[in-house]
């Protein structure tokens, strides 16, 4: 129960940066391109990160981590870089009450592979998918009737 | 459908396909030993390089960072803050406890997140149909979530 708990903390406050981020950006990018605002950003968040990973001590291990984990952590850098790429593209070729709801059908994409991949990890449900299509159902309303 | 409207859903359905890939090599990379905070340094060390890559390779503008003002600088870099230092750094543990679909779903709820913060902090306005959505996009974390 407790550990329940401390992952939803944990998602809360995911989805409160994550959130919090286009309101903070959106000021900032007014003489620049979305792809150099992202690299800013970056830039100064793995900054803050690294003084983060000195000070809390987990610098000691750095890069001596199981290298097929880190091998997935780097893939997966990449992966959101070509993400938020294609993202900005979209953006700059339409509005977002087309591109924002169409790319929030990706936790979709992460539930079949997570059963293809991970069964043996996750617990599948119905109210996972009830609310996954709830949770995008609502983002289409919001972008499009905004 | 006209052509313009196709390649926008290629390039927003291929963003899907790239976040909805991200939180499986993350879980994938933690169940074989990886560290939560060190793997969000490792994601964060290769995002910054292949962001780099992409402005080498693709970005022609002449609207560089050095262009940015320092009220730009502050708002840009509070941007990476909250979300490579918070967001992220809570993904991961949220993935190595609730798991990956779970967690991709109940973080996809930030764009009805973001709405909510442009009413309070911005003074946006909504209408009432969005405001159902967003009751949709909390109701249905609400339902993720619980156990």
């Amino acid at each position: 129960m407790l550990k329940d708990f401390n992952g939803l903390y944990f998602a809360a406050l995911s989805t409160l940066g994550f959130g919090l981020t286009p309101i903070l950006a959106k000021k900032g990018l007014k003489e620049i391109t979305p792809l150099w605002g992202g690299t800013v950003s970056i830039a100064v968040g793995l900054g803050v990160f690294a003084m983060y990973i000195l000070i809390s001590g987990h610098s000691k291990k750095l890069f001596r981590d199981p290298i097929r984990s880190t091998i997935f952590f780097f893939v997966a850098g990449i992966n959101n870089t070509l993400a938020l790429a294609l993202f900005y593209k979209a953006l700059q070729m339409s509005l977002a009450l087309i591109v924002v709801p169409v790319a929030s059908i990706y936790p979709l994409i992460t539930i079949l592979l997570s059963i293809i991949f991970l069964k043996d990890q996750e617990q599948f449900n119905i109210r996972l998918m009830v609310g996954t299509l709830m949770i995008i159902t609502g983002i289409f309303l919001v972008y499009i009737f905004r | 459908m006209d052509n313009h409207l196709n390649i926008t859903l290629f390039f927003s359905l291929g963003t899907a396909l790239f976040f909805g890939i991200n939180p499986i090599l993350i879980k994938k990379g933690l169940k074989i030993g990886g560290d939560q905070t060190r793997g969000t340094f490792y994601l964060l060390c290769a995002h910054l390089l292949s962001m780099f890559l992409l402005l080498i390779l693709f970005d022609s503008s002449d609207q560089g960072a050095w262009q940015l003002g320092n009220e730009e600088i502050i708002w840009l870099s509070m941007a990476g803050i909250s979300n490579f230092v918070l967001a992220f750094n809570y993904y991961f543990k949220s993935i190595a406890v609730m798991g990956a679909a779970r967690t991709a779903s109940i973080v996809n709820a930030n764009p009805g997140v973001s709405v909510i913060l442009a009413v309070l902090l911005l003074g946006e306005n909504i209408n009432s149909t969005a405001w159902l959505g967003i009751f949709l996009i909390l109701v249905g974390a609400y339902i993720i979530g619980r156990r």
